[in-house]
């Protein structure tokens, strides 16, 4: 990925985009990312064949089976930390430099290699999601597996109390006593006796502050909200698309949370009448100081 | 530091409320529940006096969680439903049994309970119990199957087990659930030195 990412910076025209990233970024995506899922689903055969084996280790063995069990048990642990912290420092590192490609893609406006590196977060995002799963089931069954050990098998290797509670399930009925527990709390009827009546407290209206219109319409976001849908329409009318930062930058003038809630009214219309060419999601655009949003291209 | 001093302490910590709240309403504090659990493991010294005055004991189970038994009219107490026991025996035995512990995830279902009550009893006695009816309508398994659902959820607020979806088919049990091996085999204790008697006086 360094070695596309540093071609890209030479890349001029759309052929050299094709040649020094498109391709090579696809070709990185069948090949380096197939060999992780497969390595990923020989990982989940490996864990069957761990649980499988500390199953017939507690079967045949009893509490002579702990310690070979918490070896195993540490050994699957330890595999599989090492794995997330490789993969995720990985994934970090490729998901960097993909994010740099993308923006000089798009400033290159190279829809081809945009969708390609796209295609790489994707699959940076589906490892990452597997890694967190396999490693939360792999800690669980690690947690679960060492309690089992070490509150069942070590204190009732001859599983005793399994046998005592199958007897006591026959041989439940009606008359077996139960556990006893804390009664839930009841509840409290309050009535005229019981309850006092709150002193009377004086009031007066409020002065210190005027009261507001509550409707956005009336206000200077819904105004600032018809300037932007206006000023996107009257774009339109010259060019094929426009994009919604553009239109944002040149309103230096609206104060800062006006303009944030007239984006809002002004997208419900915007969406509504609009088609929208393409939404970059990696990409952050600055409207204001350090203001970004995530851009959005409107067409007619 | 006096013994009021410390047990200031530990009131005025902003997990008491929350301990103090749960414990009153029967809930177990499990060892999974760390922050909570370790609340009461490290004050234990000043707790267990300060409910033993509400006449109540605030007890440590050695499997790694803690539980108040009500012991007066204070709290009150009262006993879980014959359908919640049988369910919670079986979620027990479940619990005990390598094949969902060690070879599976831990993760057990209502109908992992469902299979295993009825390995153990006919279903008409289990009918019978979880429904505590002996009307014919109600030996009806899809009316079973909602009173182990009930049962299950029921014990999920006492804190037995955590919940994998909210309809209670899927659960994983807790470590409170060996407060049911104590029971039975407490129970199986007061039955034996019975049983021996009799059997002396027989002889």
């Amino acid at each position: 990925m360094s070695e596309i990412e540093n071609k890209s910076r030479l890349a001029t025209t759309a052929e050299d985009w094709r040649n020094l990233v498109t391709v090579p970024v696809r070709d990185f995506v069948e090949g380096a990312f197939e060999r992780i899922l497969r390595y990923q689903s020989s990982l989940d055969l490996r864990h069957e064949a761990v649980r499988e084996e500390i199953f017939n280790l507690v079967q045949t063995k009893a509490d002579q089976a702990i310690d070979p069990c918490m070896r195993l048990l540490d050994q699957s642990m330890q595999t599989i930390v090492e794995l997330r912290d490789t993969l995720l420092g990985s994934l970090n590192k490729t998901e960097e430099i993909a994010l740099d490609i993308l923006v000089r893609a798009r400033d290159a406006e190279d829809a081809d290699a945009m969708a390609a590196v796209n295609g790489i977060l994707k699959r940076t995002n589906q490892i990452s999601e597997w890694t967190h799963a396999r490693m939360e089931a792999w800690s669980l069954h690690y947690q679960n597996a060492q309690s089992f050990l070490r509150n069942v098998v070590r204190v009732d290797p001859n599983r005793q109390g399994a046998e005592r509670l199958k007897n006591f399930i026959r041989a439940f009925d009606e008359k077996t006593p139960c556990m006893t527990i804390c009664r839930e709390p009841g509840l409290r009827h309050l009535n005229a006796s019981f309850l006092v009546t709150p002193p009377e407290r004086p009031t007066r209206q409020r002065e210190d502050f005027a009261i507001g219109e509550l409707e956005p319409e009336a206000g200077l976001a819904a105004r600032i909200a018809s300037g932007i849908t206006d000023r996107i329409k009257a774009d339109l009318e010259t060019r094929n698309s426009v994009r919604l930062s553009e239109v944002l930058t040149t309103l230096e003038s609206a104060p800062w949370q006006e303009l944030h809630l007239a984006t809002g009214i002004a997208l419900q219309s915007i969406l509504s009448n609009h088609e929208i060419a393409a939404i970059h999601d990696f990409v952050w655009t600055k409207v204001r100081g350090t203001a970004e949003i995530q851009d959005i291209e409107i067409q007619k | 530091m006096s013994a009021h001093e410390n047990l200031g302490r530990a009131i005025a910590n902003a997990l008491f409320p929350i301990a103090d709240y749960k414990l009153r309403r029967r809930v177990h504090l499990s060892i999974e529940d760390v922050e909570l659990f370790d609340f009461v493991k490290l004050n234990y010294t000043e707790l267990a006096p300060f409910y033993r005055r509400y006449e109540a004991e605030l007890v440590e189970g050695a499997e790694g969680y803690f539980y108040l038994v009500s012991q007066g009219a204070m709290f009150g107490q009262r006993q879980l439903s014959k359908g919640e026991m049988l369910v919670a025996l079986t979620m027990a035995h479940l619990f005990r049994d390598p094949e969902y512990r060690v070879r599976g995830t831990g993760e057990i279902s209502a109908d992992h309970v469902i299979a295993r009550l009825e390995a153990l009893k006919t279903m008409e006695d289990i009918a019978r119990v979880m429904t505590e009816t002996r009307v014919k309508a109600d030996l009806h398994p899809a009316r079973m199957r909602e009173a182990v659902l009930d049962a299950i959820k029921k014990l999920a607020a006492l804190n037995f087990l955590h919940l994998l979806d909210s309809t209670g088919t899927r659960f994983r049990c807790k470590r409170p659930i060996h407060r049911f091996d104590q029971f039975v085999a407490q129970i199986d204790s007061l039955a034996v030195p019975v049983e021996t008697e009799a059997n002396h006086e027989k002889q």
